[in-house]
């Protein structure tokens, strides 16, 4: 096994942003429908700011590790930046190659912020 | 016991793929060389429009698809004129739907199944209200609930679609048997039939089952894509709009009005799939070629087989979504520790091709199993033995890799 499967092991065993908002200002649930993943996103955006996000859902590894890894990634961001995020930057935070169904898996957690930043609560 | 009996060399793909395990049969067959080569000859030597062609190769084109027809007849034990080619079974069913829209009433009501996929579950879903649509439950053994549906035909229900096959628990309805007690509550009610799983685990003849319409799909039995059957009785045929019209299905085109030619043209319009046709025409040869209780046996063995083992291998960690006592070629289960998905990703590293997801049947799995995905595999004629040890052994070590470690 190499370090980029080893990491995503280890975010789907150990994911640290797995939960979910008690006070969300931000929420989306996606599907994914080829296999069945499920994912829901909280955010806590202040003056535009994602203060806080976690997930829950259920599914693959690649997707419920790509969320962990994604929130890792976008704490602390502006909102706005979601929007710019695009499939490679996704791939890049996997650091897997992955055939065309499995990189749905891991663009849920795109699709879903992206979402969730047009739902204000 | 299961039997020795394997095609893998009559299926060239074993030779570009030699360490292929390919246990997807549910979603597509593989395609032995005789029909591949059928294709080829036509478009080699009579690549022919057919039915309007007044030279040889277009002659040649339509003796040899008008031949299969006939030949699909005979295989089904019926008239060729209720033999409607057309791309498989989904596009079939809604040619059906879409063709007794305007005979639905407000009164009327429909029942499906919880086994049904999907391509025989929204068609009808969408030509009546809510609260006209029954979906029939599952029994304890993932059979379905007979008293539930035959107490809710009566006067008004205009159409019952089952499956003979689900193509997730691999389990056979009784379609004599039901069929015919639907029809004693109300003979005027239609039965439509999705037969695209069990041509190649039974004997299917439709004049055996009281139904009107039946589908089956030539890619799922050593076929091409793309070419499927619609069998009907023929005052039920007769009962369908053209879903689609066009060329070739007409007799008399004025400014002012359309005439359609008989049946089974009035159903094909355009130039149809051809070599698609005549494709199927070869798989139909092939499989009545083979010795087809050998054939029932050996994969419906394989996967009896493969039941026990992964019963064996995972105990209480696995839930098999299938009935050890009506066993196909078909099965399907959800392991603990291991999502559907990274399974079937570890299998194909080593080549082994599983489904994983909802196999097209959400209302089965999110509401009736309880559960987002499960991993399928079914069986066909080439696999082996050694192909589902395989499978289990690889199943074991995925499963070790993505399980929680315990600490």
């Amino acid at each position: 096994m190499n370090v980029a499967q080893q990491n995503i092991l280890d975010h789907y065993h150990y994911p640290e942003y797995q939960g979910s908002l008690e006070k969300p200002s931000h929420t989306a649930t996606c599907k994914n429908t080829t296999c069945g993943d499920v994912l829901t996103l909280t955010l806590e955006i202040k003056s535009g700011i994602i203060q806080k996000a976690a997930f829950s859902g259920e599914g693959c590894a690649i997707s419920q590790a790509a969320a962990d890894l994604f929130i890792e990634m976008i704490i602390g961001k502006h909102m706005d930046s979601l929007k710019e995020y695009t499939k490679d930057d996704i791939v890049k935070l996997i650091g897997l190659e992955l055939s065309p169904n499995r990189l749905k898996c891991a663009l849920l957690c795109l699709e879903t912020a992206q979402r969730a930043t047009k739902s204000e609560i | 016991m299961t039997s020795q009996f394997s095609l893998k060399k009559d299926f060239p793909i074993f030779v570009t793929r030699p360490d292929l395990v390919y246990l997807d049969n549910a979603a597509t067959s593989l395609t032995p060389s005789c029909v591949l080569k059928a294709m080829d000859d036509y478009y080699s030597s009579c690549r022919g429009t057919v039915t309007r062609g007044v030279y040889q190769i277009s002659e040649e084109a339509t003796s040899q698809y008008e031949s299969v027809r006939e030949r699909t007849a005979v295989f089904l034990n019926t008239k060729p004129e209720q033999i409607i080619f057309m791309p498989g079974t989904t596009h079939g069913l809604n040619m059906i739907a879409s063709g007794l829209r305007d005979d639905i009433k407000p009164h009327h009501t429909i029942i499906t199944t919880a086994l049904n996929h999907h391509a025989h579950f929204v068609p009808w879903q969408r030509l009546v209200d809510p609260d006209h649509f029954f979906v029939c439950p599952l029994t304890d053994t993932l059979g379905i609930d007979e008293d539930f549906l035959l107490t809710h035909i009566d006067e008004n229900t205009f159409l019952v679609a089952l499956p003979l096959i689900s193509n997730v628990t691999g389990g056979r309805i009784d379609a004599p048997s039901l069929t015919r007690k639907i029809k004693d509550i109300n003979p005027r009610t239609l039965i439509v039939l999705d037969a695209a799983q069990a041509m190649l685990n039974e004997s299917v003849t439709p004049e055996d089952y009281s139904c009107d319409f039946l589908c089956f799909s030539g890619h799922k039995m050593y076929g091409p894509t793309g070419i499927g059957v619609l069998w009907g009785k023929t005052e039920a045929l007769s009962l369908l709009e053209p879903f689609v019209v066009g060329g070739d299905m007409i007799t008399e085109v004025t400014t002012t009005h359309t005439t359609y030619r008989a049946l089974p043209h009035r159903l094909e319009p355009g130039t149809p799939n051809i070599s698609g046709v005549i494709g199927l025409g070869a798989a139909i040869d092939y499989i009545g070629n083979l010795d087809l209780s050998q054939l029932h046996n050996h994969k419906h063995g394989l996967i009896a087989y493969c039941f026990d083992e992964l019963q064996n291998a995972f105990g209480d960690d696995i839930t098999i979504f299938s009935d050890p006592g009506n066993i196909t070629s078909i099965l399907s289960f959800a392991l603990k520790g291991i999502h559907p998905h990274d399974l079937a990703g570890y299998l194909d590293t080593h080549n082994i091709c599983v489904r994983a997801g909802n196999h097209c049947a959400q209302p089965l799995h999110y509401e009736f199993l309880g559960i987002p995905a499960t991993t399928r595999i079914s069986v066909g004629a080439y696999t082996t033995r050694a192909d589902i040890d395989f499978f289990i052994n690889k199943t074991k070590e995925a499963r070790m890799l993505y399980q929680k470690p315990t600490v």
